[in-house]
């Protein structure tokens, strides 16, 4: 040949697997292969030959690919020469299949680099005396599965040949070129366009395309196959009906197929996918190559459909499609813009391959079994017609990032099954047989271990047999049985003489103690039923529920009677004269025994009424099932208004043990309540699962130890986190028994258990367990139901659409009534239930249905966390998105770490697109986390100004590679005409531009630029931009942030909210407050008590040597908060009172440190801002937040800093200036909505011009007190602006009470000339300290470790280089500059004209009266130079 | 042995699979065009098998009409018979 090696295009069937392949180069899944069984002996050597032969004379095994410049793939000869053979004998191992197998399997693994390596690999692996295993690898773009079969066929052939010693005949093998020329052709001839025609009419509506796992991905690098054999009788039985139905028995199992898949998704249309060998009237049948299609089926379908009128669709559907068979798939895609993001043409593929192999190798018979069949996109059946009759074989593959390996099994078995069904019953409907042929699981709890009595009977058993045992005791008191009893029926007499009995309800409204256990008893014996109320309840929802219930009357003590107005009140604390009457006989099995409030749907509680049935059933259940018995001690933990409080009372009384009731101060700290438990012989804990989730912590960590008597712990009330059963499992053992329970309120309690404490669980393994004694449950959906005498009688006041969730069960025999918990479950292999999430807080996302439960225990598996919440959220433009709130277990991960454990275990759609850090969950008034505050988004992924440039770069690019004049953020590419060669170009391109990786699959996924923007923003922050991740999400106001009713515009308020009070700027704020003012200031503070609050604010004056006078000071309201926690840590009463009367806002608290990271920054920073601006809206209250100018951009980015908003900037380099500029972004959004808000942007703060003193936390005071010891100071800056903190804080309380200009939001307050640090340095020397001014590295470098100021200060520096090796501590000397420009500050000199503020210039004088202050406080050393400065500052 | 395959029964095996009546089957037709698939295509090969004319997979595929498969199938059948 002359030409050295031409390039050729590729076929259109290998461009589409190319294509494939570069959405994920590494990925090996388009290796497909298969394996030949020989039954005989093999000559490994003839082999070898035969191999070599085959491979050589094979054109389309010698080539390689590479794409040009403009990302355009070519295919050149290279002949793959001087390849090997594997061979192994693998007889001497215990299992040679499986062994074989095995190797098969990492060979598989292997990616293939289609410019260099190989496409193809055999090996021969001998596994018994005569039997070898012949194992065919290739790639897909090389040959398609009829090429491998040409090649498999020829091997044999030759090999036969040569171990006959004959000649070996012509291979008959065409040319690539025939096949091309044929292609090219094809693409011009009459019949293409008629083709195009046809499918294009088809599919000119492009239907939706139904799937099992509701949504798309990528295909995967590996499959889940799951095999199973019709054997020969069923596959006669398949052929027959097939023949009945004059039809093949590959449509009728496409028809069972469709009939499947309808039954999964209810969707009146599948679409399937069938690959077409193509080749029929081809030269390609005599050609290995790759020009396999796939042909989309669509096929509408009913309920009501049978077998015969479905496969008869399926027919006349191919007859009309299989004509048009040639025109390529991907085309038709390009034709119907279904290219990228989540479009697609058809769903599941069915793959039939009716050629059954009869190879003979040198007369030895063999049979082919298929390894893979290339990437997964969905699903894909395929079906092989085994040899010899055998019947065929049908493998289910499935993409593991949509299905687990359950699913594909339960998927497989039914499709067997309803194919089993249809055959015997060919004119029944498909959708008759689908239900009759899957079944539903009833879980039984067995039956109760004696008939359940009444609990009054068996408590009144114990009082009368063991009268003197102790019943109930509490903080050094005890009540016998015989006591508890009497004193019970006094008080049933009570109730008789005001006429409650029978039928009527009683409010028990009182605190734990053994006179409520004696109340509810009381109740109980009257014949009424009694409902729990908190007595620390807010009025207003003690007024909601009373009017709910409408008690007969409310029991409580005086203190509370006076919050039941409206309400017949009996005082138990108040002797009553007059004589009790007798009471009411025992009460009926339908007589209710109580009603207990939980959250409705719509939010407002419903009372659950359980009857005395019902609580009998669950206490012999339980305690049966505990294994509670009559010597144990149990502890009363929960509040009477929860229903474990039912548990632990009613269980431990009708089983005569005692009942321990904890004191408040018990649950102080986790050692502390230990150690009660251990004092008071506790033996049976039952504790809500989120606090024995700090128990099993402390436990485990060794800072509190499990008392030895204790033998059974029963958990419940939320999901229990597998980390922590594993650590308690770990540190405990499985002596002790722990129960994990679930049971809503409206099956009495717990309804299911599981012993967690059973060795044989896996690890993270947290079942939920079986059913109660007595009870039973079932799954139908995926949601929990609820069978048996446990169930509540309903809703007071049926409320209807909550009354729906109890009804018959259909599906049952004798449609038993059922409790739809709401909840979704599985059940595991041996049969106990896994909890999986809320019906209600499943979310859809790309319609993939995500659990938050299962992100959750996948992020729980992360060492460094230690709690997660994971909620879905629908952003403003309606986009849908999961976002996972983490709490850390020290210092918080990466995000991306988060993200590459998760998608470790997840599939992609359930890999939040947010992650963020929180020091704690949101939690409800009952303890749960509070998933309707998760799902509120706090944090918005939305595109703000940020990501705009990165937007106009992407549309740039695609505008390019299109050709066309504009591309917009929202413009769909692939609606534009892009196809898959140029979003590699694209891709391409974008990686050259952006400097960094950027992969074609998210090319495909996020099909707008605007998407691809933001999705490159998240992936990109931590090594691109530097930003951290939530930063643009942070920096969004939520839109329900406006104006509220009324604008408060009076200058003199009286009331005055002040974060950070006592803080160095604050302090000076609240002193300059309470003297210009007459208003009474809040500080919210961080203490334990209003009296620690006020006790800090006033510690804080005094060191900062402010005096005020006291009536200036009782003018101070201190409440304990924190700006870090949801609601600054306020109760909801409090914060909305503080809405309602504060006039103004100084939002002045902030974690000021330039060491810290955003992310453990923003909460107090930046969510705090967005919690005061929820605040300020209400009444549009005057809103002042304390900024720094470090949130400007420096000179190099910028000539000046303006008295204006900023737009993000690259010099937003630390957490601190991140989180402050973030907190400015949300005053300007809140400013564009008409909130009055104001942004102070401060200097350097240094001490008060009157007093000289100095904030040490000062960054530049802490350098100097490192250095100026050892006579060194750096070089840090040039100048800066430095403003005495008296003087802002008088600026500031004018600017922001005083007239307003108008416009003005945002002011600089750097009126004054900045200080140049030389000059403050000659100050120092003057003042008596001689200084070597060294540049910073050397002044680090000289700087000795010894003195506890210096290491503070190395430790700064070190942990800065280590984030930020180009900032301010850069070793290079001519590093970024950082000085600001020009510092606006108009609107702080207009404000303060015709004021008498003027900002004191910081010159000698000042700076030597800092020193003083220092060398008093002792923070530096006296002068040794020259002395006696004193009178020169005394002049 | 079943009778061996006359272009009578050619032609009424190619209607029953093309559901069309026996004189409505066009020899000149292409066999993709007329709808036939793979799967046709072997139950047919097995069919005619039995009945003595034993043709391949590829030998049938590769033909553009009826015709040349009757010409196959004849042809393999002398040579049988």
């Amino acid at each position: 040949m002359s030409a050295p090696n031409p390039r050729r295009p590729l076929l259109a069937a290998q461009e589409g697997i190319w294509t494939g392949q570069q959405l994920d180069p590494d990925s090996p899944a388009y290796n497909t292969a298969e394996y030949v069984h020989i039954d005989g002996p093999v000559d490994t050597t003839v082999f070898d030959a035969a191999l070599h032969h085959v491979v050589a004379e094979t054109e389309a095994l010698n080539v390689a690919f590479a794409a040009d410049d403009q990302g355009r793939p070519w295919q050149t000869d290279a002949p793959a020469g001087d390849w090997h053979l594997h061979t192994a004998d693998l007889t001497a191992g215990p299992d040679p299949h499986a062994a074989a197998l095995a190797w098969m399997d990492q060979d598989m693994v292997r990616p293939v680099d289609l410019a260099r390596d190989a496409v193809f690999g055999h090996a021969l692996l001998r596994i018994a005396a005569d039997q070898y295993i012949w194992y065919h690898r290739v790639h897909h773009i090389a040959l398609d599965g009829f090429g491998l079969s040409l090649v498999a066929r020829r091997v044999a052939q030759v090999y036969t040949a040569l171990m006959a010693g004959e000649p070996v005949e012509d291979s008959g093998f065409g040319t690539l070129a025939a096949v091309r020329e044929e292609e090219r052709a094809y693409r011009d001839s009459a019949r293409f366009t008629k083709d195009r025609a046809y499918w294009t009419d088809r599919f000119a509506d492009r239907p939706p395309v139904a799937t099992p796992a509701g949504c798309t991905s990528l295909p995967a690098r590996t499959f889940h196959r799951r095999v199973a054999d019709l054997d020969a009788a069923e596959t006669e039985a398949l052929r027959a009906a097939a023949r009945d139905l004059k039809a093949t028995w590959s449509e009728a199992l496409l028809a069972v197929t469709v009939a499947h898949l309808h039954h999964l998704t209810g969707e009146p249309e599948i679409v399937l996918s069938l690959p077409a060998m193509g080749r029929l009237g081809s030269v390609s049948l005599r050609v290995p190559s790759m020009v396999r299609n796939i042909l989309p089926l669509r096929i509408a379908v009913t309920a009501s459909d049978s077998l015969r009128d479905l496969t008869a669709r399926v027919s006349a559907e191919l007859r009309a499609g299989l004509p048009h068979q040639r025109y390529r798939y991907e085309q038709l895609r390009r034709d119907l813009k279904l290219v990228g993001g989540q479009r697609r043409l058809s769903g599941p593929g069915v793959n039939i391959m009716p050629f059954e192999y009869d190879l003979r190798f040198a007369g030895h018979r063999s049979t082919v079994h298929n390894v893979s069949a290339g990437p997964v996109d969905d699903l894909s059946v395929n079906v092989y017609d085994r040899s010899e009759g055998a019947g065929l074989r049908i493998a289910v593959d499935a993409n593991p990032d949509l299905y687990d390996e359950a699913d594909v099994t339960a998927l497989q078995d039914g499709l067997l099954s309803l194919l089993r069904a249809a055959v015997a019953a060919p004119d029944q409907s498909l959708g008759d047989l689908s239900v009759r042929s899957s079944t539903v699981t009833v879980l039984d709890g067995g039956p109760l271990p004696r008939p359940a009595r009444q609990v009054l009977s068996l408590i009144a058993d114990h009082a009368a047999r063991r009268g003197g045992a102790v019943a109930v005791e509490h903080d050094g008191r005890h009540i016998t049985y015989a006591q508890l009893f009497g004193a019970a029926r006094d008080l049933a007499r009570r109730l008789a003489a005001r006429r409650v009995g029978r039928g009527d309800l009683v409010a028990v409204a009182l605190p734990r103690g053994i006179d409520a256990i004696t109340a509810i008893l009381g109740v109980l014996l009257s014949g009424a039923a009694y409902s729990p109320l908190d007595p620390t309840a807010p009025p207003v929802r003690r007024a909601e529920l009373l009017d709910n219930v409408r008690p007969a009357l409310v029991l409580t003590t005086s203190a509370h009677a006076a919050d039941c107005t409206g309400s017949d009140v009996l005082a138990l604390d108040q002797s009553e004269s007059g004589p009790g009457q007798p009471t009411a006989p025992a009460p009926a099995p339908d007589d209710l025994a109580y009603v207990l409030h939980t959250s409705g749907s719509t939010g407002r509680p419903k009372g659950v009424e359980i009857d005395h049935r019902a609580l009998a059933h669950f206490v012999t259940g339980a305690t049966h099932r505990y294994g509670l018995q009559q010597p144990d001690r149990v502890l009363q933990f929960a509040p009477l208004h929860f229903d474990t409080s039912v548990e632990e009372i009613f269980l431990t009384l009708c089983a005569g043990a005692t009942l321990v009731i904890r004191t408040d101060d018990m649950t102080d700290s986790v050692p502390a309540f230990l150690d009660a438990c251990a004092r008071l012989r506790i033996s049976f804990l039952d504790l809500p699962t989120a606090y024995w989730h700090e128990l099993a912590y402390a436990v485990s960590t060794g800072a509190a130890t499990l008392p030895a008597e204790v033998r059974t712990v029963v958990i419940g009330g939320e999901a229990a986190l597998p980390e922590r059963v594993d650590r308690w499992r770990e540190a405990v053992g499985t002596s002790v028994r722990l129960l994990n329970t679930y049971g809503p309120t409206e099956a009495t309690v717990v309804a299911t258990v599981a012993d967690l404490h059973d060795p044989s669980l896996a690890p993270g393994d947290v079942p939920i367990g079986l059913p109660l004694p007595g009870t039973r449950a079932t799954v139908v959906d995926g949601e929990l139901h609820l069978l048996g005498d446990n169930l509540a009688v309903g809703y007071r006041g049926d409320r209807l659409p909550d009354a729906t969730r109890f009804s018959s069960l259909a599906v049952l025999t004798g449609a038993p009534r059922a409790y739809r918990t709401g909840d979704l479950v599985r059940i595991g292999d041996e049969g106990q239930l896994r909890y999986l999430g809320r019906s209600d807080t499943e979310f859809k996302i790309s319609g993939h249905r995500v659990h938050p439960a299962e992100v959750e225990s996948a992020l729980l598996a992360h060492p460094g966390v230690r709690d997660a919440a994971v909620a879905g959220q629908v952003l403003d433009d309606g986009t849908r998105r999961l976002a996972a709130y983490v709490v850390p277990d020290g210092p918080p991960p990466s995000v991306t770490v988060i993200r590459d454990h998760l998608r470790a275990t997840l599939p992609a759609a359930m890999v939040p697109s947010a992650v963020e850090f929180l020091d704690r969950l949101p939690r409800t008034s009952t303890g749960k986390t509070d998933r309707k505050a998760l799902a509120t988004p706090a944090l918005r992924a939305q595109l703000a100004s940020l990501g705009a440039e990165l937007v106009h770069t992407v549309a740039a690019v695609w505008q390019q590679v299109l050709g066309v004049a504009t591309v917009s953020a929202q413009d769909d590419v692939f609606d534009l005409g892009a196809q898959s060669l140029q979003a590699i170009q694209v891709a391409n391109r974008l990686g050259t531009e952006l400097r960094r990786d950027v992969k074609v699959a998210w090319i495909f996924q996020h099909p707008t630029p605007a998407q691809l923007a933001a999705y490159l923003e998240e992936e990109a922050l931590p090594t691109a931009s530097g930003l951290p991740a939530s930063l643009p999400a942070d920096s969004v106001l939520d839109p329900d942030i406006r104006p509220g009713g009324g604008s408060r515009t009076d200058r003199a308020p009286h009331r005055i909210l002040l974060t950070g009070a006592t803080g160095f700027v604050g302090v000076h704020l609240l002193a300059e407050l309470l003297t210009t003012t007459g208003a009474e200031v809040v500080c919210p503070v961080r203490a334990p008590s209003p009296a620690g609050a006020t006790a800090r604010v006033h510690q804080a004056l005094d060191a900062h040597l402010i005096s005020l006078p006291d009536a200036a000071r009782t003018r101070i309201t201190a409440v304990p908060a924190d700006l870090a926690r949801p609601r600054l840590g306020l109760d909801e009463e409090l914060f909305s009172e503080l809405a309602r009367t504060c006039g103004a806002i100084f939002h002045n608290g902030a974690t000021v440190s330039i060491m810290r990271e955003y992310a453990t920054l923003r909460a107090a920073n930046t969510e705090s801002t967005r919690t005061l601006l929820r605040m300020a809206a209400v009444h549009s209250t005057p809103l002042h937040f304390v900024s720094t100018l470090s949130v400007a951009p420096p000179l190099t980015l910028s000539p000046e800093v303006p008295e204006g908003f900023l737009p993000p900037h690259p010099g937003l380099r630390h957490g601190y200036q991140q989180s402050k500029w973030a907190a400015e972004r949300l005053l300007e959004q809140a400013a564009e909505r008409g909130l009055p808000v104001t942004v102070h942007r401060l200097g350097r703060i240094v001490g008060p011009a009157a007093t000289g003193y100095v904030n040490e936390r000062d960054f530049l005071w802490s350098v100097l007190r490192a250095g100026i010891p050892e006579g060194i100071v750096p070089d840090l800056f040039e100048e800066e602006i430095w403003t005495p903190v008296d003087h802002v804080a008088r600026a500031l309380v004018h600017l922001c009470l005083g007239q307003r200009r108008p416009g003005a939001a945002v002011f600089n307050h750097a009126a004054a000339a900045p200080v140049r640090l030389r000059d403050v340095y000659d100050w120092l020397e003057e003042y008596g300290y001689p200084l070597r001014r060294l540049p910073l590295p050397q002044w680090r470098a000289a700087l000795p470790r010894s003195s506890e100021a210096a290491q503070s200060m190395l430790a700064f520096f070190e942990a800065t280089d280590a984030t930020d090796p180009t900032g301010v501590t850069s070793d290079d000397a001519t590093g970024p500059d950082l000085r600001l420009g020009r510092i606006r500050a108009e609107n702080v000199v207009g404000g303060l004209h015709g004021s008498d503020i003027t900002c004191p210039p910081v010159d000698r004088d000042l700076v030597f009266r800092y020193l003083d202050h220092c060398v008093t406080t002792g923070t530096l050393p006296a002068p040794a130079g020259k002395r006696g400065h004193h009178p020169s500052r005394s002049k | 042995m079943p009778a061996p395959l006359t272009l009578e029964g050619f032609r009424a095996d190619l209607a029953e699979f093309l559901y069309q009546q026996p004189d409505e089957v066009d020899l000149e037709d292409n066999p993709v065009y007329a709808g036939l698939d793979s799967l046709r295509i072997v139950t047919l090969i097995e069919r005619w098998r039995e009945s003595g004319a034993d043709v391949t997979f590829v030998e049938l595929a590769e033909c553009t009409s009826f015709a040349q498969w009757w010409q196959l199938l004849s042809a393999r059948r002398e040579a049988t018979t």
